[in-house]
Order: C-alpha cells, then structure tokens, then sequence
C-alpha cells in the first residue's frame, strides 16, 4: 500500500525573548541575529555562552506550554483520533534537583502539561533519545498517522537549562567559551540553548497547503557512547534511509545539526560528501543563533525547513565565517541566500550514536498561514 | 506480522532466554552472584552473561548494565543470528529511567566535582547506545518513557516496525535500575530488572501482533514487574496468543 506524505499543518517554537513563533523567529534567524547570552548563575568555573535572559529559570513545562498552547485551536480543527507524543532529554529537572522526593525529570515534564491542558489528547507517548529526541518523535508520530493509527498528531520538544545540564556538558569540555561556529574552522565547542516546540502532524490532505514530510530516517553509529562517527557513516545510513526514491539533486538545501563542536561538524560533513558527492547542497545551521536546544532542536529545525522549504530563503548560519577545506561545504553564512523553494534535508546527531534525518517539501506560502 | 525470535528476562530470580539456540536458565547463586538487594537484583558483573572479557561493562550505569546483559541474552540465544545488522532495530521503554545516576552525578556537581564519567549516562536512552555498540546494531531506536504504559507500548511498537516494514527485526528491550533514588521519589515497588524481545519479519516463531499485544495487556493485572515493566510478564505468561 502506497503511503502518503504527512502535513505539518502548524509549528511553534518558544525561546527566549518571550514566545517566538516561527514568523517571528524567521525574521531574527535571516537577520544573522544571535540570540545567545550569558547566563551567569549556572556555576561553570570557566565562561560558557548558554541561552537566555529572559527565560532564565523557566521551567521545561512554561517552555512546552508556550509552544504548545498557541496550536491546540488549529488542533482543534481536525478531528478522528489523536495522539500527543513529547520529546526531552531530561523534562522537568528543577524540581527534583531542589527536592529528591518530587516527580524526575521525564515523568514530571508529562504530568505537569497533563494537568496544565486538559484538552490534550490522552493517548501521550514520550520519546527521549538524547539531541535527536524530537526529530524521532516526528518521526514516531508521521508513522503513527501514515499507517492510519491516528488521525492527527501533537509533537511537544522541550527541555530547559539547568545548572545539572549546563556542568554536565562542561565537564566534557563541550561548551564553547567564545560562542558556537557551527562548521566553521574554528569552531571549539557548543552553546546550550533552552526552547519548547510543538507542530501539528496530519495526512497531507486534511492540511494541502501545508509543508510535507516526505521522507526520514534514523540509524545508530555503533560506534562510541558519547561522540559521534569519524567516517559519518551512521549519519550517512540515516540519510540514505531518509531519500530513498527521491532524487539527491531536488534536495534545495541541508539543515545540519550543526552543533558547533569539533568532531560533530567534521562527521556530519563527510557524511553529507558520503551520499551527495563532492558537492552537497547549501548548508544551514541555526544553533549559532539560537543555541542547541537539546530535546527541542530536532523540532525546531523541523519548523525552519518547512519555512525555508516553502520561501527558498535561507538563512545565514551565524558563527561561520571560513570553512575547512577538507570538507569543502557551501556554507550559507552573512546574508541570507534565495534559492527556488524546494526540498530541505535537516539532520541530526545525539549522544548514544543516535541520528536522524528528515526530508520536507515546501508548503504553498505563507506558511503557517 | 512480526515473529518472535528470542525473548529473555533478567529479575530477581535470575535470568531466562529462549530462541534458535536453545533456552537458558540460571538462578544468582548458580551464577556465583550474592544475594539480590532491596532493589531486585545483587550487583551485575559482566561474567555472568559475557564468555569473553567486557571491561566497560563495569563502568556502565545499572541501567545500561541489565538492558546489555538483556541484549547479550539474546545473543546468547542465537536470536541475531544471521540478521544484517545495519537493518536491526531497537524500541526501548524505561519509566525511571536514569534516576539513579542522575542523584550519583548531582552529588558530584553539588560536591563541586561534576563526573564526566556519570554525565554521559544520564541519558536514559543510553543503554541503546551501548547494545549498538557491542552488537553491531545500526537500525534506528526509539526510547519510550511512558510510565507503567512504556513496556507495553514499546513492544508494540516493535512489532509495529516490523509489520509496517519499518524495520526487518527490532529488538525491544524494556529495563528498570531502581535504588535509592526511585524510594525516594515514591515509585514503588522499585525493582531493577529488564525483559527483551527480538522480532523479526521471518522466522519460525510465533506471530506478535501490534494490535493484539496492546489489546491483550490491557485485560492483564500489572504483574509482578513494575513501573516500566508492568504488564509485560502477564502478557508474557497470559495463555493468550499474542499473534
């Protein structure tokens, strides 16, 4: 049986500054606008760039609720069979760290929205597979409504920054003192980001002018716990998974996951020569702009290819400004780049070895209306 | 429809495996171990399930230890036997989680000395990361943390890959590591133990349909296992086909 691309009828991302839909988001992203700030009261012994004032303290749960609340009207609009699926790395840490005997982390994050929206479908599943935790839950959920299980579908990233969070990544020496470069040469490490997330998934046809998930993967590196492949060989199945019957030169341009850390951009670069050759596509990344949002950020990059998909612009990745030429990547970067509108690739890689890739086709803009 | 392949099951009475090579079982004082703790299980050591020295095995978190001991079990079984292992699978399902070394390593940071060595593991999808490294997995993984649904939805899911043509064999795992921390946090009664299923679009096992798995374990009591786990011995033991 033929299966049918899925709609992303609507998406929402909250980050700091207040909550920032993608149209306002678009704007600050094509902009070159970094977000990033530091955040002082986290207690790293050494300067680390981490994300931001104005949703210092947040909790995951304000997070999800500011992505998700805004959708549930044009949820509402569908209708049949509903399932809500939420992805974390670590969901509501705050109160467990302030008191062992509270609700952890994941169960808390799920029984506090819950409680805080009534009106959310009650088969809830959630998905924690370290930074690709939302982009498998699209994943999950398109199947879920592609093979008719539901009709319609909630997707929910969240996580938020703690002090756990923020010295765990620098004990591993992952944080960047000076600000994230993803790709670029002299990139040395990555700047945590806290952000919710939520998108609408439906049949294609319930939703026509809306974007398109045409195809994903997913893979495992096998190969280390906590970095990622030399050869991007896993990340390189995941894509190959993600564009099986689709044809390598219709793909626009790459949203790459772009953490800004030394061996994630070099795997992820040889995994884009891997399946498109000596000259990939335009690539993008936003986490210089706006941090890695961890179980938010698979999500997030979702919403900004189904934009870029559907506009053909592309926004510049801030924090590069000169490649490595052993990797020789068109970079977007400086200024926004127009290209016809078309398919988007965006990718992403988490500790565990775990990669995704998803493929979006454009919407009929503006989109979402 | 998926077929089960091998299954396995590691808990305070020991640890069970059946598949192509044959069926195993073992009680702790046969394997040499101490007695099992308030939490379920006596402390695991790679020897009771590896021939072969495993190292790293030590340094792993508990969670990763009984969900890779699982995993070994159906190696053991003969249960990966001549599957492609770029195309295997895995859909996981914890409820705790990883409680316990998230209190490990917030003493460490509260004490001023934050472990890179416990960080890495506070993840709870970790323990799929570590299986695909000693067995060669390179299929996709979802980890489902759903509460006492997580079992139940995961092995569903599994079957559901494998139905749906997602996947040619998944391997479904569900594990607790319970300790001190889940006492605290009131989730009770808080054992440490894993059960692990590998289906697969061919074999001669018997039919799992995805359906008929969420189907049926919604009629069972909760079983002897919980949180993550619930219902999964039920439906293990129900005279209920599960095709």
């Amino acid at each position: 049986m033929p299966r049918g691309p899925i709609a992303i009828a609507a998406g929402t991302c909250a980050i700091a500054h207040g909550l920032m839909p993608v149209d306002d988001l678009m704007p600050r992203l094509l902009a070159g606008q970094c977000l990033l700030q530091p955040r002082p009261h986290l207690g790293l012994a050494a300067p680390a760039c981490t994300f931001a004032p104005a949703f210092s303290g947040l909790a995951a749960t304000t997070l999800a609720r500011a992505a998700l609340d805004p959708l549930m009207p044009l949820y509402a609009t569908f209708t049949g069979t509903a399932a809500l699926w939420l992805a974390s790395t670590k969901g509501e840490m705050a109160p467990w760290l302030a008191n062992a005997q509270a609700p952890h982390g994941l169960a808390a994050l799920v029984a506090n929205l819950a409680k805080s929206n009534p009106g959310l479908p009650q088969t809830r599943r959630l998905v924690s597979n370290a930074c690709v935790s939302s982009a498998q839950a699209v994943i999950e959920a398109a199947e879920s409504v592609q093979d008719g299980e539901f009709a319609r579908a909630l997707v929910v990233g969240a996580d938020a920054v703690t002090p756990f969070v923020a010295q765990g990544f620098h004990s591993l020496q992952g944080l960047s003192p000076t600000g994230a470069r993803p790709f670029d040469a002299t990139r040395d490490g990555l700047c945590l980001g806290e952000a919710g997330a939520a998108c609408v998934l439906v049949p294609a046809q319930a939703a026509p002018r809306a974007p398109r998930l045409v195809g994903w993967g997913a893979s495992n590196d096998a190969n280390h716990i906590s970095g990622p492949s030399r050869d991007g060989s896993g990340l390189a199945l995941a894509m190959q998974r993600a564009l099986a019957g689709i044809d390598l030169s219709s793909i626009r341009a790459i949203c790459g996951h772009g953490t800004g850390t030394v061996y994630n951009d070099a795997m992820e670069a040889r995994a884009f020569h891997a399946v498109f050759g000596p000259s990939p596509p335009p690539v993008f990344g936003i986490k210089g702009s706006i941090g890695h949002t961890l179980g938010a950020a698979g999500l997030i990059e979702v919403i900004v290819s189904a934009q870029v998909a559907t506009t053909g612009l592309v926004p510049p990745t801030v924090g590069f400004s000169r490649g490595e030429a052993e990797f020789a990547l068109d970079v977007v970067h400086g200024s926004p780049r127009q290209l016809s509108p078309g398919l988007v690739l965006t990718t992403n890689s988490g500790f565990g070895g775990m990669n995704t890739a998803l493929v979006i086709a454009p919407g009929k803009a503006p989109w979402p209306a | 429809m998926a077929r089960l392949i091998a299954h396995c099951r590691i808990d305070a009475g020991g640890l069970f495996s059946a598949g192509p090579g044959g069926t195993h079982s073992a009680t702790w004082p046969e394997l040499g171990a101490g007695v099992p703790d308030a939490f379920g299980l006596p402390p695991l050591r790679a020897r009771y399930f590896f021939d072969q020295p495993y190292p790293k095995f030590g340094r792993m978190d508990p969670l990763c230890k009984v969900a890779v001991a699982a995993a070994q079990l159906i190696q053991r079984a003969g249960g990966f036997d001549g599957l492609d292992r770029d195309q295997v699978a895995q859909c996981g399902a914890t409820a705790l989680g990883c409680l316990e070394v998230d209190s490990q390593f917030e003493a460490t940071r509260r004490a001023g000395a934050p472990s890179p060595a416990l960080f890495v593991y506070t993840l709870p999808s970790m323990f799929q990361g570590e299986i695909a490294i000693q067995f060669k997995l390179r299929g996709r993984c979802a980890l489902y943390c759903c509460g006492e649904t997580s079992g139940v939805t995961a092995l569903a899911t599994a079957a559901k890959w494998v139905d749906q043509g997602r996947a040619p064999a998944v391997l479904a795992i569900a594990a607790e590591a319970a300790g001190p921390a889940a006492a605290a946090a009131g989730y009770g009664p808080p054992q440490t133990a894993a059960m692990a299923w590998l289906l697969a679009a061919t074999g001669k096992g018997p039919e799992m349909g995805s359906a008929t798995i969420s189907e049926t374990a919604q009629q069972l009591p909760p079983g002897q296992l919980r949180n993550g786990l619930t219902r999964l011995d039920s439906l293990h033991n129900s005279s209920v086909p599960l095709g």
